[in-house]
């Protein structure tokens, strides 16, 4: 049985030795993964920096906590020394209205462009009726808060056809040098943090979940991990490994359609075909253990909902068999193509300095030969338990990446059939009930098929957690995105972005909106 | 209009749009414009702009940031339209549904009118397929 996730170790600082106690912790290894702000009523506004060893297995993670003024809420930027705050302290700027001091670009990034219009329209003091969004046309033409430069400027999106979802990219260009390059989020923002606060801890699986459609099991199931530390219980040796099951195929379905998208934005088309195609089987599996082909609604705090029979698991052993030969088929037909395997040879490369500077998480991190992954880091489920290795590429190009994915994929097959024999012979119990919650905090990560996923949940004794905050594995990949697509040639924009394999409704979903200077409250019913 | 529409019969095209929402749903519709559920056979399309779309597939709660964005599409597909309004978050807001939501501007019917709806959160691909079926048969 495989031991718990390490639990947060706080230490509290004042709010002015930030700067010199962040340095000192880069300077012993350390990985800055996150940083948010809390508003705590009395205490003030708390600000927490979430920090990693990513050398140490299993790693240690530590939080330096500071609490800042409410009524005139400063901290010191920590950006200058390391890029890896950047996002998160414009986050904080932008929703809790935090000064954030001496930041080197602070606009918004997540918030409407006609924000203003739309959440501080003149309403009288204390009227809570009119205090409600204004979703009527707004009355100036929304301002484009992002830069221009006197070059021609590529805008990308924020419906493109190559990008799913929906972002804005604009790119300034000199030749067919992209020269500078900026990026607009915001479009897939949905206030999930701010509904988590109000929603009872099993709703608020659900709502986990629909974050996103990518990685909706590793979302709810670092959260049921959270909840189970805070509540101290062992999770059954079953549902551990329907876990890993679960992971390890959405691991699969995902990095299959990233691999296929590859083919797609280098011209073949019968690329992403054939990995639907490949795909479908994996799907299959999935809607027979919980019922539903994306978003399964399976996993629950202290284990599963539904059994997973032996009649199950002969299904899945025989789809799994299917797939072994199909998805080396499908790989060796990328491979023995010169064009693709051409397009991707050193593009966008990513050095080791660069990677690690942004802290970049999962296969992006990998292709470039940094070994994180935090299956082996910090195990959870039955990572410990199943034979498997983390895989690493010298390569740093964009074909570097695509081949971590490759070998991901062929590595997930094997744990599955692992964890189909464990769980055919396992006992029968599926979860330990979570019969109390005590007040505490809860802290979890996992690695969903693009990187780093981590669940911060504080409870306070009551149905509903006093906060949730998460950061996602887009957050510091994107940041990596950009960098590389800074000086590289506008025709390898796509490739790039597809080698990333961003997910913009993860990186949206935030908000950390309490009772803070920015009031938004009201609704829209 | 009846002609016109008689001829979209045969062969109408789909422009799809994220307007906020997981991906669960673009996810579907990627499956079934893929070998096995094959919408293509119908002589249905995905294409890359509105301009020259039929049939507006719109998935996610609408938040506030993407509203804009689909008031101009809308107002780009030529006529005759049809939207279809997919997924739970598309026909009525889905989890996202709450008082104290900010940025959330939809269900998608409160910002353009809304022919057909898919319920499901994320809907299988065969109520995608009959859905749009639907659509192209009210041209
Ligand atoms: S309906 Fe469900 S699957 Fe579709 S976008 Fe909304 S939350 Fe995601």
């Amino acid at each position: 049985m495989s031991k718990r996730q390490a639990a947060l170790d706080v230490t509290e600082i004042k709010a002015d030795e930030v700067g010199t106690e962040v340095s000192k912790l880069l300077n012993q290894g350390a990985r800055m993964m996150y940083a948010s702000g809390v508003d705590a009523g009395v205490p003030g506004i708390r600000i927490d920096y979430y920090f990693t060893f990513d050398e140490e297995i299993p790693s240690r993670n530590l939080v330096l906590r500071t609490y800042v003024n409410r009524k005139r809420p400063i901290i010191e930027s920590v950006t200058p020394i390391t890029t890896q705050a950047d996002w998160a302290e414009r986050e904080m700027i932008e929703f809790l209205g935090v000064q954030v001091k001496n930041h080197p670009d602070p606009r918004h990034l997540w918030l409407p462009l006609n924000w203003e219009d739309m959440y501080s329209s003149t309403h009288p003091k204390g009227d809570t009726e009119s205090e409600r969004i204004n979703t009527s046309p707004t009355a100036h033409p929304p301002h484009d808060n992002i830069f221009s430069k006197h070059l021609s400027v590529v805008p990308y999106g924020p419906y493109h056809p190559a990008l799913i979802e929906s972002n804005y990219l604009k790119m300034s260009v000199e030749d067919e040098v992209v020269r500078d390059a900026d990026l607009k989020l915001g479009f897939n923002h949905r206030s999930v943090i701010k509904l988590m606060e109000r929603r009872d801890y099993y709703k608020d699986l659900f709502l986990a979940e629909r974050i996103c459609g990518f990685c909706n099991v590793s979302h709810s199931m670092t959260f049921a991990q959270a909840v189970e530390q805070i509540a101290d219980i062992t999770v059954p040796k079953k549902a551990l490994y329907t876990r890993t099951l679960l992971g390890e195929m959405e691991r699969m379905k995902s990095h299959i359609l990233a691999i296929g998208l590859m083919g797609d934005l280098t011209g073949f088309r019968t690329m992403l075909m054939h990995a639907i195609r490949i795909r479908e089987e994996i799907l299959d599996s999935l809607e027979i253990m919980s019922g539903q082909r994306i978003s399964h609604g399976i996993i629950t705090h202290g284990g599963i909902r539904n059994d997973v029979t032996p009649v199950h698991i002969d299904v899945i052993k025989s789809k799994l068999k299917n797939l072994k030969k199909s998805v080396p088929e499908y790989f060796d037909q990328l491979l023995a193509n010169d064009v693709f395997t051409g397009r991707l040879h050193k593009t966008g490369v990513l050095t080791v300095d660069v990677a690690k500077k942004f802290g970049a998480v999962g296969p992006i991190a990998r292709g470039s030969g940094i070994r994180v992954d935090i299956r082996k880091n910090s195990p959870y489920a039955a990572y410990e338990d199943v034979d498997w290795d983390v895989i690493t590429e010298n390569d740093r190009d964009c074909f570097a990446r695509v081949k971590v994915r490759m070998r991901e994929v062929l590595m997930s097959l094997h744990i599955c059939e692992q964890c189909c024999d464990v769980i055919r012979s396992a006992p029968s119990e599926l979860i330990t009930p979570v019969n109390e919650l005590p007040c505490g905090e809860g802290f979890s990560r996992t690695e969903p098929p693009r990187g780093e996923l981590l669940y911060h949940v504080a409870s306070n004794g009551t149905n509903t957690p006093e906060f949730v905050r998460l950061r996602v594995p887009t957050y510091p990949n994107v940041r990596v995105m950009i960098d590389l697509i800074k000086g590289s040639e506008i025709g390898d924009v796509p490739v790039i972005i597809g080698s990333v394999d961003p997910c913009f409704s993860c990186a949206d979903r935030v908000t950390v909106v309490n009772q803070g200077k920015v009031t938004v409250s009201g609704g829209r019913r | 209009m009846s002609l016109s529409g008689a001829f979209l019969k045969k062969s109408p095209w789909v422009y799809h749009a994220h307007a906020g929402g997981c991906n669960g749903c673009d996810l579907e519709i990627l499956a079934s414009f893929g070998p096995r559920y094959d919408l293509e056979r119908l002589g249905i399309k995905l294409v890359a702009s509105p301009r020259f779309a039929d049939i507006l597939l719109v998935t996610g709660p609408v938040p506030l940031h993407t509203k804009p964005f689909l008031e101009r599409i809308y107002d780009q597909t030529p006529s005759p339209k049809k939207v279809v309004a997919m997924g739970a978050c598309g026909c009525s807001g889905g989890v996202f549904v709450d008082d104290e939501n900010y940025s959330i501007a939809g269900p998608v019917e409160k910002i353009i009118p809304v022919d057909v709806r898919i319920p499901g959160c994320p809907p299988k691909p065969e109520a995608i397929v009959e859905g749009i079926m639907k659509a192209v048969r009210m041209f």
